[in-house]
Order: C-alpha cells, then structure tokens, then sequence
C-alpha cells in the first residue's frame, strides 16, 4: 500500500465532491450569473427604456409616488439610477420576510418620478438567491451554502495533497485522450491554474456570512446582545417602531445634495432608505454606491425626516469599523474595479463551474471502469449519481435559460408574475431530472452511446434554447442584437452574445460526446497509471 | 488506513468507522472552531469590534484543518478524542478569559 | 492599454514556462529544448509573470491591482492552455503580441 495519508485524502475529495458538487455548481453557476445582475435584469424590463437622467423633480415625484401608494409602510426604500440600472426602484416590504412574495417593488422614471409600467420580474436577482441560498430559505439555504463553502475549502486542499504532478501536467490538457483522461485533465488545468481565485472566493464566501456561521466571537465579546454589535460598530440601526404623533416628512431633495456632496464625489448615492415616513420620528438614510473601493462599507449618512438635521454619519475610515470583514466581503461581491474586475471574476467563476462539473463527470466515469459499473450488477448508486449529474450540470443550463424564455412569454398581467419565472425555472430543472432519470432507466448498460445520450440530449436542447434567446428577444421587443450593438449598449447585447456563446460552447460539448467512439470493453479494466486514487 | 466503500460495505465495523469520522468531521470540526473562535475574540490584543470580527473569519481555518486531520488519524476514536481535548481546552481558556473580563 | 499589457505578458510569460517543459516543447518542435534553452525559457517566463504583476497594479493600483493581477495571471494561463490543446503553432506565435503590447502602450 502506498502513502495511506494521500488515500485518505482522495477519498475525502472523492465523496465530498460527489455530495457538495451538486450544490456547488449551483452555487457556481448562480454566482457567475450574479455578475451581470443589473445587466441580465435590464434586459429583462425592456421597457425601461424610457427612463431618464435623476432629477430633483424626479426625486420628489418618487416621494410622492410613495405617499400616494404606500402610507403606511413602516419602510420605504427605492435605488437611484447608476451606470448599469436605468430606473428608481421602490421596495415596499408588505410581508414578515425578505425578497420576492415578501415585497412589492416598481420602477420610477428617474426625471418624473412617474411610474414605468415594466414587466414584474426579479430579473438577474433570481440569480444571487440562488447563489447564496439555492431558495432553500435563509436558515436551511445559508447553511447549505455555507456547507458546501467549507467542502470547497477541504476538497481544494486535498486536491492539492492528491494531485501528484501538480506542476508537470499544469499546462496539460488533451481533448483527444480518452475520456477518463481527458476528463480528469481538464479538472486538474480548471483546478490548478485558477486555484488563488477559488480559495479566495471560498473563503470569502464563508465570510460574508460569518456572524451566522461562526458567530462565537461575537457571542465572546458582545455577550449580552450579539445584535448590539451591528448598531454600534456598523451603525445599521434597525428603525424605532413609529411614533404614535404624525408629522409632515422634510423635502428630500436639499438631503440628497448634502449626501451627494459628502459621498457622492466617489461615485454618488445608491439607495434611500425612510424609515416610519409621516411619523414624528421618521429617519432619512443615504447610502453610498458600491464599487468606490475595494472594501465593501456602504458609508452612509442618516438624517432626521422631520427637521431634516444630520443624525449619524457613517464614513469608513473615521468608525472603528473592522475593515478586514468590509474588505473581505469586497472582494466576493467584485462591486470594485468595474467591468474589467467582472469579467475577470466571470472567467474564474465559468472555469470553477467547469472544475466541477468536471469533477462530477469523473467520479461516473472512474466508477464505471473500477466497479463494473457496466455489468448487470452495476450498483445502482452509480448510475442514479450519473443521472443526477446530467440534472445538474447540462439541466441547470436549460432551467436557467428557461427562465429568460419565460420572462419573455409569459403574458405581461399575469398575477404574480415573477414568481411564475421562477416556477418555470424550477419546472424545467425538473422536467431535465426526470429525462435524465428516465435514460438512465433505459439505457443499455453495455453501450457507451446510450449513457451519454442523456447527456447529448440536454446540452441540445440548452444549445437550441440559448440560440433562440437573442431570436425570442428580437421578436418579443423593439430592441434586438444588431440594435443593441449599434448604439454601444454592451449590457443588453451582452446578454445576446453570452447566449450565442453558451450555445457555441453547449453544441461543442455535445457534439464532442457525440463523436466520442465507445471504449472497447478489454481496455475497460486498466486505470490510467497517472489517476490519483 | 484504506477508505473504501467497496471494500467495506454497509453495515461493517469499517463503515461505521467512516460514519463516525463524517460525524466528528461535520460536527466535532465545528464545535472545536466554536470553541476556538471564542478564545481567539477574547485573546485578540486589538479592539473589540476588530477582535470579535477577525476570530470569526479566522474560524474558519482550525474548522478545515480539523477536518483534515479527522480523516487522516489512525483511528476514529483517536479522532473523536483529538477534537474533544482540543475543544475542552479552547473553551476552558475561553470561558476563564470571559469570567476573568466580566 | 496598461491592462492588455498587463494580460499579454501574463500570456506570454506561461507560455514560456510551457515550452520550457520538454512535453509541451515537442508540441511545437521535434525535439527537446537544450539545458540552456529551457533555462532561458524559464526566467523569460517568470520575469514575464513577475512584470505582468506589476503591471497590473500600475494599471489598477495598490489596492485592486494584486486582486487583479491573480486574475489577470490566472486569464493568462487559461487562455494559453485552452489554445495550446487545440491549436499550438497559435499559442506560441501570439506569445508575441506581449512586446506589440509593450511597444503600442510605450507609444500611446
């Protein structure tokens, strides 16, 4: 037997990366995606193209929409238009919890304030749920992620103590090789040559959600009330219950250009947030857009809504603000260093998810040969591990793209139509994990063919999915590929062409395992001598 | 030490094993992080604030490397053990550190 | 422009150490680099990789610049590995538009 410290640690990456796979390419895909969430979310509400420049009139139309439509909201919030989101969108929290069915939010015209009737959809956000909670919830979905943060952790590292030549295949990748070789080549590059990116976004991840996850620190210090912790050190002051005497609000406007003048010269005011309006003891918050730095501070500035006086001042650099968690959380959310920084983070991001599905791929295809997987007595673990990763990996494609299909068909009124989009992507998901459980039910075992032809199969069907969108959008709107691109709008032609891409990519794929011949039987039995086990 | 689902089936004395050490992986690894986490707030020689948030994100770490070593020890028990004494002392210094402050 | 620099010496600089690799040498030529010349190759590579580095936190600075450059280093290499499976006369010959790069920004 040979170093049993390395065996132990192929077999910890081995299964954890079978069980947190699954979740990881998810968590992969959604956060790729999450990117160009304010593009993929534009280019869903084709009809904010009528949105103008912010103006004070616009301001205090926005107020006035909000008087008029949500009296007695104990909150309103609306976002301010920026390079990448054309309208003020207001969010009225009408339930307990947070995010779509919890919330009703519009889109404002930034120079009237006049509501733009767009499409209910949460465009590019479905993305960043997904990400950070699969929508398993904020308890089940955090911790799951969280999870899955630690087994990329761990699968990293005894990636590393298991990869044996780690520097001398660090450029090797033959697409020509056999399968199992070609597969755990191409693991191993999107593993390696990225490897700083992963440990990064990994931890990081874990992170963002540290006073969940591991929040024994602040329970050491901050015994009493762990809470306490986020009012003084990060002035996030949740709002008083509003007062029972009324009062007229204080006019926006002058606000506004305080806050501008003090934040805005890096990069303006994202969000307002009105805590108890028309109470005697309504509060104005400010916050500053993301991406003026490195570190994620939301510095933010906090008036009285009655008298209008400055209540509290939030600038990094003057609190004791722990600038290690703000500049941690920075770089996983890639708000800093504009387009250059996302599409850096979207190569990385595109090539963990192919690490992973990769992985996944390789753990079927070694199986197979090791445990005879092709005879009759073929466990049926295996070939279940085989259809979901089919689900997973090529069905995530066709859901995701699924849901840009339906926020262009589905009919305009109909109720509650955003979480509709999202039944749809669910649907299709489904519907994939259905096809792949069914091929592999029928599936001749002793054919090569017909076990990657659930495969073949669902990256078609993605490919043809992912060449019709820029169709579907040309038809479906005024605006279409060549428009876009004619007038400079990279973010809506962007969407366009990453489809085109994804479909170039997609008919590669399959095609590749189309013209793959089956392996002859008498080499089934024989690894390669380079596989780590 | 060979980990292997195919020489040791379900229901065998090397499988419990595994399901031991996934246990005190999953679990063991993170109450020992808990542990350690407090501790490291409340030795931290800088603000509080700044204490509390870098043993959080810290935490992290003894949690991977408490897994690893949790599946490279000889024995499962021999693991359950490691993470114990290392938790109790963590948490012993923790709590002396906390009463010491209060 | 500093930022195609800053990419292209990252290319360039893995593809040196690539073929400074006797696998990845025959892909180009039938034989293996002499001692001298894979040495030659090797700190050509690392240079490069060092100055693309630094390029990319003149381009960015202090603070995204070394954010930046792990991505830009990691860019490089993917770029060039993909290439060199398909198409390896492509990969060495665009191991040149780092110098164009170098020249074009000097000029600009």
């Amino acid at each position: 037997m040979k170093n049993s410290f390395t065996q132990s640690m192929a077999w910890l990456h081995t299964w954890t990366g079978l069980f947190f796979g699954w979740v990881l390419f998810v968590v992969f895909i959604g956060g790729t995606l999450s990117l160009f969430d304010k593009e993929i979310t534009r280019w869903m509400q084709p009809e904010l193209a009528a949105a103008g420049p912010l103006t004070d009139e616009g301001l205090e139309g926005t107020i006035a929409f909000l008087t008029r439509t949500a009296p007695d909201a104990p909150v309103w919030q609306f976002s301010l238009p920026g390079p990448r989101d054309p309208a003020i969108r207001t969010t009225i929290r009408t339930g307990k919890g947070r995010g779509a069915g919890n919330e009703t939010t519009t889109t404002l015209d930034p120079s009237t304030g006049q509501e733009i009737r767009s499409r209910e959809t949460i465009g590019g956000n479905f993305f960043f749920t997904l990400h950070y909670s699969l929508y398993a919830g904020n308890v089940i979905g955090i911790w799951l992620v969280g999870a899955a943060g630690m087994a990329m952790l761990t699968m990293l590292v005894t990636g590393i103590i298991t990869h044996r030549r780690f520097f001398k295949d660090f450029f090797t990748f033959r697409p020509g090789a056999s399968a199992q070789r070609m597969w755990l080549d191409a693991h191993n590059v999107t593993g390696v040559l990225v490897l700083p990116f992963y440990f990064m976004i990994a931890f990081t991840g874990l992170a963002v959600f540290y006073a969940t996850l591991m929040p024994s620190g602040l329970y050491a210090l901050y015994a009493k009330n762990p809470g306490a912790y986020f009012t003084e050190v990060l002035h996030f002051n949740r709002p008083p219950p509003p007062a029972k005497e009324k009062a007229p609000l204080t006019s926006l406007v002058p606000l506004f250009h305080q806050a501008e003048r003090e934040l805005g010269e890096d990069g303006g005011i994202w969000f307002i947030q009105i805590a108890n309006p028309g109470h005697a003891n309504a509060q104005i918050g400010l916050v500053q857009r993301d991406g003026v730095r490195l570190a994620l501070t939301r510095d933010h500035l906090v008036f009285d809504g009655v008298t209008g006086a400055l209540k509290d001042r939030a600038i990094s650099g003057k609190l004791d603000v722990p600038f290690i968690s703000t500049v941690l959380s920075g770089l996983h959310f890639a708000q800093f260093g504009g387009y250059t920084v996302r599409w850096l983070y979207f190569m990385c991001g595109l090539s963990g998810s192919a690490m992973i599905a990769t992985g996944l791929v390789l753990f079927t295809v070694k199986r197979r040969k090791k445990q005879g997987a092709d005879t009759e007595a073929a466990p049926f673990f295996f070939r279940l591990a085989e259809a979901i990763n089919i689900a997973i990996v090529a069905g995530l494609m066709n859901a995701s793209l699924g849901y840009f299909w339906a926020n262009r068909l589905l009919p305009l009124d109909l109720a509650a139509r955003s979480g509709q989009e999202i039944k749809c992507f669910f649907f299709i998901w489904l519907l994939c994990l259905f096809h792949a459980l069914l091929r592999a039910c029928i599936a001749r075992r002793d054919h090569e063919r017909s076990r990657t032809r659930g495969w073949i199969e669902q990256y078609a069907s993605a490919a043809f999915l992912a060449l019709g969108l820029p169709v579907l959008n040309a038809l479906t709107t005024h605006d279409n590929l060549a428009v876009t691109l004619g007038r400079g709008d990279y973010g809506l032609a962007g969407v366009d062409l990453a489809a085109l891409a994804g479909a170039a990519i997609f008919i590669g794929i399959a095609r590749h395992l189309g013209r793959r011949p089956a392996v002859p039987p008498q080499h089934r039995g024989k690894a390669s001598p380079a596989l780590a086990e | 030490m060979v980990l292997s689902l195919r020489k040791f089936p379900l229901g065998t004395r090397a499988s419990w094993s595994i399901a031991s050490r996934v246990l005190a992986a999953i679990f063991g690894g993170y109450a020992l992080a808990f542990a350690f986490t407090a501790m490291l707030a409340l030795l931290l020689p800088v603000s509080r604030p700044n204490a509390a948030v870098a043993a959080c994100l810290f935490g992290f770490i003894p949690y991977l490397l408490a897994i690893l070593w949790v599946f490279s020890v000889r024995s499962a028990t021999r693991a359950w053990a490691g993470l114990f004494t290392v938790t109790l002392s963590c948490a012993a210094v923790a709590a002396s550190l906390y009463f010491l402050k209060a | 422009m500093l930022m195609f620099l800053s990419l292209s010496l990252s290319y360039a600089g893995f593809a040196a150490l690539a073929f400074s690799m006797q696998r990845h040498h025959r892909q180009l030529r039938s034989r293996a680099p002499t001692r001298g010349q894979a040495l030659g190759l090797k700190m050509a590579g690392w240079s490069a990789l060092a100055a693309s580095f630094v390029v990319s936190i003149l381009a960015w600075g202090s603070v995204i610049g070394p954010v930046a450059g792990f991505g830009v280093l990691s860019g490089g290499a993917l770029g060039f590995t993909l290439l060199l499976a398909f198409r390896p006369r492509v990969a060495a010959a665009l191991t040149l538009a780092a110098p164009l790069c170098l020249a074009l920004s000097l000029l600009s």
